[in-house]
């Protein structure tokens, strides 16, 4: 059933080098092959393991160092109540409090990750759901939605996302946070999966199954919604970067989660009082934070081009560009404008 | 051209108003009770009874939701809460500040991510195609505050140590005091803004050159002897622009989300440090302004977005 787009033609097959017999192959196959020999994919994927290792393993990492990761140290800060550098008692050295800023790393490994999945996943899975229905109804439905998600994607979002938070109040934060960043992220996924349904909905095999009396859900979600998967994917790995950058920002500016429960974001924040006597207070925390975002990023470029075979043509593998999902975004954007 | 633009507008006037009424329920519909938030934790039941009359809040729901609606359209945008001074006057203060951050931001973001992504277009697979996309991916992964955070550990205290004391960070100078000045204060902001937000420009830049230069006319435009300067940016970069257009106008929203981040990281006392006080002060009146004012800039700023299609790309038309 999936062969149907991005079906690979003979020039890519033969440069993948793997087949001396021609034999059928999922798209799906393809792109995972073309992963396992991508050198930039293995290697974000590593880190991306290590840090999910470090959330898993936060709590031995605190029973080897036998500091808990709100517990406040004495022996954390000098008289003079400065943090104490990395050393004997403090691998990454001490926070304001006293605390370790090793341990404190590994449980805000949790925070972000939870948080990063959790919300561009929920992002996506409104953007697929809507994109699929203004997509293949049109019409009304189709102005309705494609209205609203240009709307949510012109609205200065950090700012909406201070006044939604500050309404809240404290309780139940993580979910706020989580659906606040799910609301301002489903309208981009939703474009490219409208933009993508407007065309396949045309084709003979969605045609064939209105023949066969297909009802509308079966034939957005079993017969179209699998050709749409491979951008949806690839913009899902990108999300998940963006998701973090999102909830360490809205920690950082103190609207985010609530102390003293560690995240990266509030431990920067802190960090920006304490720059000029406790560099390591900042460049940790800090480093932790872009090693994430960076392996998410690379991967989700190796994705990108793992499934399109069409990028691979035009430029080598290596320098195909990272933003294709805004790309197919400023086409259809152009449409309407036109 | 006239009804593209009727339509734009009348568009953006339909997002302004959801906003506004969006606004509107969040603060003064849902458990928040203004009158108890200006009469303090200790005010009695008459006190506070006084304070809802004197706010109208008294009244029906539908009744304050009208008298809100049309001080707005009057250009009032109430009282400070903790100040008690006109919301316009904040934001009188504060906005030049703002503004220059946001404007600076945008101008170096825009320059160094074209610039790249035409470099790097100009000889694809090359080292410093390499090297732009690097550079892309790093900053792009990049959070803003962290940027920041970085620029004012190196650039600033870092080589203050080492006695090179031309970074400063200390405050906000304005433009018509002191030009030069102004600029030297602004610029490890304005950088923090725009590395993170270029390196979009700059992949979105090759890739749509790329595009542009297989195309047809470049080879016609090559053929008849016209000089590589003239193709490459008189007949190539125009309509590679598009898109980035495009972006750009989706881009005010970040834009804006920048600034906010970046006013408190270098404490610059601008639009984006006032609505993180006001939050922690619970000041209503200001919030709600500012998040007014700045959703009526995203939507203007994107009609004239749309409009400039037309004036980049002569082949678009608009109806």
């Amino acid at each position: 059933m999936i062969v149907e787009i991005g079906g690979p033609d003979a020039e890519t097959v033969t440069a993948i080098g793997a087949a001396k017999t021609i034999e059928g192959r999922s798209p799906w196959r393809l792109a995972f092959e073309r992963l396992r020999h991508d050198r930039a994919a293995i290697a974000s994927s590593v880190v991306i393991v290590l840090i999910a290792l470090m959330a898993i393993l936060a709590p031995l990492v605190a029973h080897l160092t036998g500091h808990g990761p709100d517990t406040q140290y004495s022996f954390g800060r000098s008289p003079a109540g400065i943090p104490v550098g990395p050393g004997h008692h403090f691998l990454l050295g001490a926070d304001e409090l006293g605390r370790d800023v090793l341990v404190r790393i590994f449980y805000g490994a949790r925070i972000s990750l939870l948080v990063g999945v959790v919300a561009s996943s929920l992002a996506t899975a409104v953007g697929v759901v809507i994109g699929l229905a203004a997509g293949y109804f049109g019409r009304v439905v189709d102005t309705i939605l494609a209205r609203f998600m240009d709307a949510v994607l012109s609205l200065p979002y950090l700012i909406f996302a201070i006044a939604l938070v500050s309404v809240v109040g404290n309780s139940d934060r993580l979910l706020v946070i989580i659906g606040v960043i799910a609301f301002f992220s489903f309208a981009s996924v939703g474009r490219i999966v409208r933009g993508q349904v407007l065309s396949i909905k045309e084709k003979e095999f969605v045609e064939a199954a209105h023949a066969l009396g297909a009802g509308n859900l079966r034939i957005m979600f079993v017969d179209i919604l699998p050709n749409v998967l491979a951008p949806v994917i690839v913009y899902l790995t990108l999300l998940i970067p963006a998701s973090i950058v999102f909830e360490a920002t809205l920690s950082f500016l103190s609207i985010g989660i609530v102390p003293p429960t560690p995240s990266w974001g509030d431990m920067l924040s802190e960090a920006l009082q304490y720059y000029q006597v406790a560099w390591w207070y900042l460049i940790f925390p800090g480093l932790a934070l872009l090693a994430t975002t960076l392996a998410f990023n690379l991967l989700g470029d190796s994705v990108r081009d793992a499934f399109d075979p069409r990028y691979n043509r035009l430029f080598t593998r290596k320098s195909a560009g990272i933003f294709t999902a805004t790309a197919v975004l400023s086409t259809t954007d152009e449409d309407s404008a036109v | 051209m006239t009804r593209f633009l009727a339509r734009r507008i009348a568009f953006g006037a339909i997002v302004l108003w959801v906003v506004v009424t969006v606004v509107f329920i969040l603060y003064f519909v849902a458990p928040n009770d203004p009158a108890r938030l200006i009469a303090g934790r200790l005010a009695n039941a008459q006190t506070l009874a006084a304070v809802r009359h004197n706010l109208g809040l008294d009244q029906p729901v539908i009744v304050q939701y009208g008298r809100y609606l049309s001080r707005l359209l009057h250009g009032n945008l109430g009282y400070s809460y903790v100040g008690g001074e006109p919301v316009t006057t904040i934001i009188g203060q504060d906005l030049p500040v703002t503004a220059s951050l946001a404007v600076g931001g945008a101008l170096i973001w825009l320059i160094i991510g074209v610039a790249s992504g035409v470099l790097a277009a100009r000889h694809p697979r090359t080292l410093a195609d390499r090297s732009v996309t690097a550079f892309a991916l790093f900053f792009y992964s990049m959070p803003t505050f962290l940027l920041g955070e970085l620029f004012l550990l190196v650039f600033f205290f870092e080589l203050h140590r080492l006695g090179f004391n031309f970074f400063t960070v200390t405050g906000f100078i304005s433009l018509t005091q002191d030009p030069a000045e102004w600029a030297r204060h602004l610029i490890l902001p304005w950088f923090t803004i725009a590395l993170v937000t270029a390196s979009i420009y700059s992949r979105l830049t090759r890739g749509s050159m790329l595009d542009v230069l297989g195309e047809d006319y470049i080879r016609t435009a090559r053929a008849k002897g016209l000089s590589e300067r003239r193709v490459i940016y008189r007949h190539g970069l125009r309509a590679a622009l598009t898109p980035v257009l495009t972006e750009f106008g989706i881009d005010v929203g970040t834009l804006l989300g920048g600034v906010i981040v970046t006013e408190n990281v270098f404490g610059l006392p601008g639009l984006g440090n006032q609505i993180l006080t006001s939050i922690t002060r619970e000041d209503l009146p200001v919030i709600i302004a500012l998040v007014i004012l700045a959703s009526t800039f995203i939507v203007v700023a994107n009609i004239i977005v749309d409009a400039l299609y037309a004036v980049l790309d002569p082949r678009v038309r608009l109806t």
